[in-house]
């Protein structure tokens, strides 16, 4: 049976997104676990994964994020998400997680904030 | 019990405790939730709930052994949305079945968490030789969703 979960993953140098597109539970949490832990193993400076295509996820899924971002976080790596949409959002405050992992709106908006905070100072 | 008696619709299915099939748990509670005219946020917060104990049914009652049956009954009534999911696993141990401290940050241990602040009750029972979870949802008067 194919993934219910469809993966786009661009990486550069630095910096690394995952698009996760579907609804993301026990079964489907795998591959994007995967993925993840695979770039983490790399030591990727920067992992976002945007979760604005994925309608549903379950502690399955929470857990996959919380492994990716103890894992980037133990090389000092930063793990951002992106995207929550209202169920997604709902199961990071049940768990209080919206208060551990850094979170914003889209992925257009984490990406100048990154741009930002690596700006030349002065000028 | 007296309320059954007010349970006036039922529907049973049989599903290999194979975590594909959550989806197709996912799907029946959208669609009877539908039918029977709940709100979204409360057929939202049931998928989720069984959806949890569905998984924990799978890793920690069968341990992840295959083709093991997971008997599922969906009761609506005026008040309310019932679960019931059965398995022939490992016998449960209700004082043993909790939590981890959310503070304790770390993967996993959460779907009892779920469970227990999405529904109005969360009946473990095992007083039967097949372990038995009820998830019981009362009718929300208001309507929103998860946002």
């Amino acid at each position: 049976m194919k993934d219910s979960i469809n993966i786009q993953v661009d990486q550069t140098e630095n910096l690394a997104t995952v698009i996760l597109s579907g609804e993301v539970d026990l079964y489907s949490s795998r591959e994007a676990r995967k993925i993840i832990l695979e770039l983490a193993s790399r030591k990727v400076p920067i992992i976002i994964v945007d979760l604005s295509g994925v309608p549903y996820m379950d502690s399955s899924g929470l857990a996959s994020m919380v492994e990716g971002l103890q894992k980037v976080e133990s090389y000092k790596g930063k793990f951002i998400l992106s995207g929550l949409q209202p169920m997604v959002n709902k199961v990071f405050e049940l768990s209080r997680l919206n208060t551990v992992f850094t979170i914003y709106e889209d992925i257009d908006t984490a990406l100048n904030e990154l741009d930002e905070k690596n700006a030349p100072v002065g000028g | 019990m007296k309320n059954q008696s007010k349970q006036s619709n039922k529907v049973s299915l049989t599903v290999p405790g194979d975590a594909r099939y959550l989806k197709v748990l996912r799907s029946v509670l959208e669609s009877v939730g539908q039918i029977y005219d709940f709100e979204e946020k409360d057929i939202q917060s049931m998928q989720l709930a069984a959806n949890e104990a569905f998984a924990n049914i799978i890793e920690h009652s069968y341990c992840n052994q295959a083709n093991c049956p997971i008997y599922i009954t969906l009761s609506s009534s005026k008040d309310k949305l019932q679960l019931e999911l059965e398995d022939e696993g490992i016998p449960l141990e209700p004082e043993k079945i909790k939590s981890r401290a959310l503070e304790d940050v770390k993967p996993g241990g959460l779907g009892v968490h779920f469970m227990k602040s999405l529904m109005d009750e969360v009946i473990f029972d095992t007083s039967n030789k097949r372990n038995r979870l009820i998830l019981i949802k009362e009718r929300s008067k208001s309507n929103e969703r998860f946002d």
